[in-house]
């Protein structure tokens, strides 16, 4: 076995006992969960609390409207009917005036009642009275009002198709065009779009941050505790860089793959109404792998400078700020994933991992954009790799001393 | 120098320099096979320099390093053990795992090393400790472990910075053992040390630095002889001899012994015995008076 997969193993076994990976691994996708039941939790309170079936009173005073005598209520279809409440359904009683919708709702013969006034064609005002403990009601929570009212108002003025789309004016049906055939897309389509970068993004950031940690926390021990010299003894700097390095690497995969696979019964359960990118899949592993080595070479390598773990942290820091950094760009490149700044940000190796991702999920890329950027990003590892090594050599036998700017620039020249 | 056989590790006008100073300068020295070499020096002299160079922890900006007379590359460092002055240990994990990582990082398997672990370890006191956690182990019994992670891979030099630092006697008996057993084996040691005492008694040679040169360089005993001045003597004896004519000065010191300081070197013990039976002085012995190591070492550094 090579040197670097020796110190790979010993770091990759070391990181997945310490309990603060078992924690965040494990924990994170259950904290999760506790999330998404609590915000679950109104909806599933409303289904129990709202009414199934109410009587309301109706005054038309202008004699326009005729309201139909019963409306059922609708309950959505599978999981979503389950968690959902259900529509209401409605038995209308007309009453002839103001004062017999008061006697009816004071007799408890309805729930409330709703008076169509004379002035209401230039007003559009609609009175509503109702008893406290059926609660505050509008057009959007009583269905057959607004339906009644543009229907009573086109009458004899437009043909039924009019009044149809006055009712469902918009009904998107999208199609993409672009290499291949022209695609129709459902009305969830485009969540894939999102969803495909935006959960790269969080799992590419999650395993950086965390395994960087880990890394740093390996690299300070060994520092602190004095165990390097014993080390780099026995390996070249290099071997001890790429070993670390690749057995963090295995950590973070191993997180994402935890994650991926109890996540998979969600994503699962929205693949039928989600278009997924066929490209950002097939690539993601490549850019996520870049980007981490990208990544966690500078974190590393940076992070070697620091006298203990938490001036390590520190220097590191503006790495982390640079995986932030794309985030910021999300709905313009969304917008616009083939414009100009859109095309930059995929090609600049700092950004490529997430913003190639963004524009590969939400359009077609052009093919020799894809591999100029995964040319670039892996050439820009090597010299990562490579300068990473030379600070990394130095710094790591400096005990409890940080180097100056001008130290470390001298090392990273000296090769 | 000057010897016939093959040296194990020859370092070779070595230089080095930081920001400019140079802190080693033409520094020269072979290590034989079953000789252990004392490297004394006092702080800031380049002992711990010349180590890390000859580990390859740090380049030479000048000179060379041979190893079993090929140039010395990476694949000699297999052939090396190193125990720093700057040591630590795994604190986490076990004995077992922390030297079967090391005996991995020089290429020994598992099996082995963890067969060579137990015997070394029981050499030095700690049989039975392969499963403890190294944060469970005192500092000395830490130390004795990462002694053990220097041999785990049977090397033919090895190269020891401070090897007793911290150690109660016991263990420092069981260390001295472990270094002698080496020489026995046929290993070259270099041996970095403050304990003048038991460079004395441990090392066949010694090499002297001082401000990153190589000031004095020999077999101890030789070394001593040398050094020493001619004049300086030791009676064993009750009688005042300030009145001798052949002494310059007579200081009684514990252990019932006289030391006089004789006016010229060319006196020798015949000539003081005479005087010593003509004037019927009772006398247990006479002995031209040799410095010890630790008189040597301040000399040199003096000078």
């Amino acid at each position: 076995m090579s040197r670097s997969l020796v110190i790979a193993k010993h770091e990759y076994l070391t990181s997945i006992t310490r309990w603060e990976f078992i924690l965040l691994t494990l924990g994170l996708p259950l904290l999760g969960l506790v999330v998404a039941a609590t915000a679950a939790l109104p909806a599933l309170l409303m289904a129990r609390t709202v009414p199934t079936h109410l009587t309301v009173g109706v005054v038309d005073e202008t004699g326009l409207f005729d309201f139909p005598k019963e409306v059922a209520g609708k309950k959505l279809p599978g999981a979503a009917g389950r968690l959902a409440p259900p529509q209401t359904g409605y038995t209308l009683r007309r009453y002839a005036t103001r004062e017999t919708a008061v006697a009816g709702l004071r007799g408890k013969a309805v729930s409330a009642y709703l008076v169509i006034p004379k002035d209401y064609v230039t007003s559009g005002e609609v009175l509503t009275e109702s008893a406290l403990e059926t609660g505050l009601f509008s057009d959007q929570s009583l269905p057959p009002l607004r339906g009644t009212l543009v229907r009573g108002l086109l009458k004899d003025r437009a043909e039924q198709a009019i009044v149809d789309r006055v009712l469902d004016p918009v009904n998107i049906r999208r199609v993409t065009t672009g290499p291949g055939k022209p695609k129709r897309r459902g009305p969830l389509a485009d969540m894939g779009r999102f969803l495909v970068p935006y959960g790269f993004t969080v799992l590419m950031m999650m395993s950086i941050f965390g395994a960087s940690g880990y890394l740093l926390r390996g690299i300070s021990d060994e520092k602190e505790g004095r165990i390097i010299e014993i080390v780099l003894s026995s390996v070249t700097a290099q071997d001890l860089f790429l070993g670390k390095l690749l057995g963090l690497s295995a950590v973070g995969l191993t997180q994402v793959f935890v994650w991926l696979a109890m996540g998979i019964v969600p994503a699962a359960a929205m693949l039928p109404f989600v278009d997924l990118p066929a490209a950002a899949i097939f690539f993601a592993p490549l850019f996520f792998l870049l980007g981490f080595l990208l990544y966690g070479t500078l974190i590393a390598g940076i992070g070697a400078l620091g006298g203990s773990w938490r001036e390590s942290q520190q220097l590191s820091g503006g790495v982390s700020m640079l995986v932030i950094l794309p985030v910021m760009f999300f709905p313009v490149l969304l917008e616009a994933p083939n414009g100009g700044l859109a095309v930059a940000l995929s090609l600049f190796p700092f950004s490529a991992p997430i913003v190639m991702m963004i524009r590969l999920s939400a359009a077609p890329v052009p093919w020799r954009q894809v591999l100029l950027s995964v040319a670039l990003l892996s050439g820009c590892v090597w010299v990562a790799i490579r300068l990473s090594v030379r600070l990394f050599r130095t710094a790591m036998l400096m005990y409890g001393k940080r180097p100056s700017v001008r130290e470390a620039l001298r090392w990273l020249r000296a090769g | 120098m000057n010897d016939e056989r093959c040296p194990l590790l020859a370092a070779r006008s070595l230089v080095k320099e930081f920001g400019g100073k140079r802190v080693l300068n033409d520094v020269c020295f072979d290590l034989f096979p079953g000789e252990i070499v004392g490297l004394l020096g006092p702080n800031g002299a380049g002992k711990t320099t010349t180590l890390r160079l000859l580990v390859d922890l740090l380049r030479p900006d000048e000179g060379t390093l041979q190893f079993a007379g090929a140039t010395a590359d990476r694949s000699a460092m297999d052939r090396i053990g190193y125990l720093p002055e700057e040591r630590g240990l795994y604190k986490r994990l076990t004995v077992a795992r922390v030297i079967s990582y090391f005996a991995a990082l020089k290429g020994v398997s598992r099996p082995v090393a963890e067969a060579r672990a137990e015997a070394l370890l029981t050499e030095l006191g700690l049989g039975g400790h392969l499963t403890t956690k190294c944060e469970a182990l005192s500092k000395g019994m830490q130390q004795k472990v990462q002694l053990v992670g220097a041999l785990i891979h049977d090397p033919e030099v090895v190269l020891l910075d401070e090897p007793f630092s911290g150690l109660d006697p016991v263990s420092t008996q069981q260390v001295r053992e472990q270094i002698r057993q080496l020489r026995e084996t046929g290993k070259a040691v270099l041996l970095s040390t403050h304990l003048m005492g038991e460079a004395e008694t441990l090392c066949d040679r010694v090499l002297m630095i001082s401000g990153g040169e190589l000031v004095l360089e020999g077999a101890v005993q030789s070394l001593k002889e040398r050094r020493a001045d001619g004049r300086t003597w030791t009676v064993e004896c009750d009688t005042d001899l300030t009145a001798c004519p052949l002494v310059q000065s007579a200081e009684r010191t514990r252990g019932g012994r006289v030391q006089v300081v004789v006016l010229n070197p060319d006196v020798v013990s015949a000539d003081l015995l005479r005087w010593l039976a003509d004037h019927r002085v009772e006398v247990q012995g006479v002995a031209k008076q040799i410095p010890s190591l630790e008189e040597v070492f301040l000399r040199a550094v003096a000078s």
